[in-house]
């Protein structure tokens, strides 16, 4: 027998010398799309003021030796997003004379000419390499030239361009922005002494209604030439912006001197960007994403939508005030509830809307449901919300809000934005997708800022009513829309094979002697069969499915046991669930369990935002059952399918009780990857 | 972290970690695309790795978690190409022995796979092991002991290619 410690040595050496699967820097790029998907608030910008130092205006040569050394692309990866069919980039996708401004007053930038291609010179003093050896096809570039208004003067030292690319796929174009992104950080221009380089900050880029990123930055370097700035109090000022819609980049480069760069309502290139992008995307409509084939969506909100539901009720008092559900009540956008940093969003475009608003003494509600003609409009609309407050960190003025955005577990999709005032005023705004369906929640109060969170759960518990309503409506259940026959047969019945059962809250067990990890698969017991005052319940676990997935941990402390299945028809699983709810009803205690004293059985909150119960069963404490313990059960319909979660361990009925709101998250996870079960698919 | 320092790390010690994480889930391909996806990861938190003692460990710890969910999942599935950093890649052949190897230490319990290879392959002292999974340094020991003697079991000088434990190679 050879000894396996020398095995295992060699073991560590089996790929030395094997190539390196990706280059470094295309995992940086991914690493900065991790970032970026993680909308993380970069700081801002506009404030990016550095002493002046003096001299040498910037050497603008961008000469062929350099475009050759450009950083190869790496080819060798495939990419899964197509290249767009639309139309292809051309002039008119460059900012026009009228968008290029300087908001001084007293100046514009004027276009003084366009040219296809890369230029001779560099567009920026920071640029590396050229559009083309970045991997673009086609590169176009416009320069402006700042003209007083006052005197029609020419100042030949300022300057500002915007060059525009298409490239073959939208990863490619990401990668291409992430390496311009990082020319900033370490930029020497010609001839200067000193750089800081200012933080990307983002950019709302909302009225474009595309995916895409906009991001700008100040460089500052120096000596301004002495011939400028002859007593060498000036600096050069170099504002970037840089715009992604889908597979077209747009750079803009704006580069004057001066002695500060301060701009209160807004950097030049700042208030320019929103323009870029939507010159960018014109005629590329092609890429945004499809909406999802064969499903009929719905097109109306039937009367006697439940949209207050959840508020508070009328008391009699006063102060009151509420605006039933109606189409005439004023849209949220034009009545200026979903602004930040000035900036409205777009109309999105839906087909049928429903807003409510209530006033009860200094707390304000307000909620609005907006369908759309597809999911892919709805989505658009999430996004565009997403990015607007996204990119507005901090907003007004005395108070200062301060602006969170933060992915919520509501709905297929849903994203949570709190804001707060420096010591109170809180505002917590809910925008969940279902299908082609957005609701807006709005809340806000003079609550204490440091306690945004639990205005953040008890607003996301008051929708609960309103997204069960959705899902119905997604359903096909309004009263002109006969829908879906949900009992036809479902489109999906088949468990992904990477379905996430194991899903954590925290991190993931690992097996060991304490614990016995089984599953996920479809061999494996998850939840264990159970009974109820005599009767089987009607979970997972039960009967015989289309499909199955199990998965169990095992430990000393306790049991986490968790099974999905899948019915051939939505009605199946309806039945079933119905089933399970009748066998709950009036199960309040029963003596199925070790005998020595009753299992009294509860119901808890189940806040799932799908069609859920919660209930658990603990033993009746009784001087013979001093050692309490009980399970705990979430059920959750998706579709035709069904999760069933069960605990069970030691513990009184109060434990059971704090527990529930953690089980009923892991639903809320695992229930948002079932969405391959529902007609509108994911 | 500075781009030029990441690079560093990334091209000292990817292919070390990817070896490591092999061993601990058998799974070449697998181990390639966690270890990628948990250098990325690692990029996009860089802030975070400047305060790792051992940025080379939360790769490696990263990459693992990654995998050993990945793998439990999947049940070997397809899985689409934009799971991890990039497509498929083309992986070195790996020897016919390293193969027998991995397969047997896939046979053990995971608890005494992962402290074996963090000890013998990443070559981490005990106290070091016992710090990054977060169990008492004898647990460490103790899982070493009995993984070396079941490893010793499953490996045969005659089955260069194969696995003990009852195969006849008559």
């Amino acid at each position: 027998m050879s000894d396996p410690i020398e095995k295992l040595t060699g073991l560590g050496d089996a790929l030395e010398g094997a190539p390196m699967p990706l280059p470094a820097s295309e995992i940086r790029a991914r690493g900065d799309r991790i970032r970026r998907r993680r909308h993380a608030v970069l700081a801002g910008a506009s404030a990016a003021v550095v002493a002046a130092v003096a001299v040498p205006v910037m050497a603008f040569t961008f000469d062929g030796d350099d475009a050759k050394e450009a950083p190869p692309v790496d080819n060798s990866v495939s990419d899964p997003v197509p290249a767009p069919t639309s139309a292809s980039l051309s002039q008119s996708n460059l900012l026009t004379d009228e968008q290029a401004i300087y908001p001084n007053g007293g100046a514009d930038w004027r276009a003084a000419g366009t040219s296809e291609g890369d230029g001779q010179a560099a567009a920026s003093p920071c640029q590396q390499s050229t559009m083309k050896g970045l991997g673009a096809g086609t590169v176009f570039q416009r320069d402006f030239e700042f003209v007083s208004t006052d005197t029609g003067e020419v100042a030949t030292t300022l300057h500002f361009n915007e060059v525009i690319a298409e490239f073959p796929s939208v990863r490619e174009a990401e990668a291409a922005y992430t390496e311009i992104r990082g020319w900033y950080d370490d930029c020497r221009p010609t001839g200067s002494e000193s750089y800081r380089a200012g933080e990307f900050s983002d950019v709302p880029i909302g009225e474009v209604g595309l995916v895409g990123a906009a991001e700008v930055q100040v460089s500052s370097y120096g000596p301004v030439d002495e011939e400028i700035d002859p007593f060498g109090e000036e600096s050069w000022y170099l504002e970037t912006g840089l715009v992604q819609i889908d597979d077209r980049i747009a750079v803009l480069t704006q580069l004057i001197h001066g002695q500060d760069y301060n701009w209160p309502e807004g950097t030049p290139v700042f208030q320019m960007a929103p323009d870029a992008a939507t010159q960018l995307a014109l005629g590329n409509e092609g890429q945004t994403a499809e909406p999802t084939p064969g499903v009929d969506w719905p097109t109306s909100i039937p009367a006697g939508f439940p949209l207050d539901s959840g508020w508070p009720e009328d008391d009699g008092n006063d102060e009151y005030r509420l605006d039933a559900p109606s189409a005439d009540n004023q849209a949220m956008i034009p009545a200026g509830e979903l602004d930040a940093c000035l900036f409205s969003p777009a109309d999105p475009g839906a087909t049928a809307r429903l807003t409510t608003r209530l006033s009860y003494a200094t707390d304000g509600y307000v909620r609005e449901l907006q369908l759309f003609p597809s999911d892919r409009e709805a989505t658009s609309y999430v996004d565009q919300l997403r990015q607007l407050f996204g990119a507005c960190p901090t907003d007004g003025t005395t108070p200062t809000f301060t602006t969170e955005v933060s992915d919520g577990a509501i709905g297929e999709e849903s994203v949570v934005i709190t804001r707060v005032g420096e010591e109170i005023y809180r505002t917590v705004i809910n925008v969940v997708r279902i299908g082609n369906a957005v609701v807006v929640d709005l809340t806000s109060d003079e609550g204490l800022a440091a306690d945004i969170d639990s205005l953040t759960v008890e607003t996301s518990e008051n929708l609960a009513d309103v997204v069960a309503a959705v899902n119905d409506l997604q359903g096909g259940t309004p009263g002109d829309d006969p829908g879906p026959d949900l009992s036809a047969p479902a489109g999906t019945t088949t468990i992904p094979d990477a379905f996430p059962l194991d899903r954590a809250l925290d991190e993931p067990p690992v097996a060991d002697s304490d614990t016995q990890v089984a599953g996920p698969d479809g061999t494996v017991d998850g939840v264990r069969p159970q009974t109820a005052c005599g009767e089987p319940l009607s979970m997972p676990g039960r009967g015989d499915p289309a499909d199955r997935l199990g998965y169990s941990v095992s430990t000393i402390g306790g049991y986490d046991g968790r099974t999905l299945e899948t019915y051939p028809t939505v009605q199946d699983a309806l039945d079933r669930m119905e089933q399970l709810r009748a066998q709950l009803q009036g199960c309040e205690r029963d003596d199925e369990g070790d005998g020595l004293s009753a299992r009294l059985w509860e119901s808890h909150s189940s806040d799932t935002g799908y069609e859920s119960v919660t209930f658990g069963w603990t033993y009746e404490a009784t001087e013979f059952q001093a050692a309490s313990a009980g399970q705990l059960y979430t059920v959750v319909r998706v579709g035709n399918a069904i999760l069933g979660l069960e605990w069970g361990s030691e513990g009184s009925a109060q434990s059971q009780i704090d527990l529930a709101p953690d089980q009923v998250q892991l639903a809320k996870l695992i229930a948002a990857e079932m969405c391959v079960f529902q007609a509108a698919w994911c | 972290m500075e781009a030029a320092e990441f690079d560093e790390l990334y091209a000292a010690s990817f292919r070390r970690i990817t070896s490591q994480v092999y061993a601990m889930i058998g799974n070449l391909d697998e181990a390639t695309e966690c270890v990628q996806e948990a250098f990325a990861r690692a990029w996009a938190h860089r802030r975070k790795l400047d305060k790792a003692e051992y940025p080379e460990a939360w790769v490696r710890t990263t990459a693992y978690r990654l995998a050993v969910s990945r793998w439990r999942r999947t049940k070997l599935a397809k899985r689409p190409t934009d799971r991890a950093v990039g497509a498929a890649t083309q992986q070195a052949a790996v020897d016919e022995s390293h193969v027998a190897l991995v397969a047997a230490l896939r046979q053990l319990p995971e608890a005494q796979r992962q402290a074996l290879v963090l000890h013998h392959i990443a070559d981490l002292p005990i106290h070091q092991i016992a710090a990054e999974i977060g169990v008492p340094e004898g647990t460490i020991k103790a899982r070493l002991s009995r993984g070396r003697t079941a490893l010793a079991a499953l490996l045969t000088d005659e089955a260069p290619g194969g696995l003990a434990g009852g195969m006849s190679h008559v």
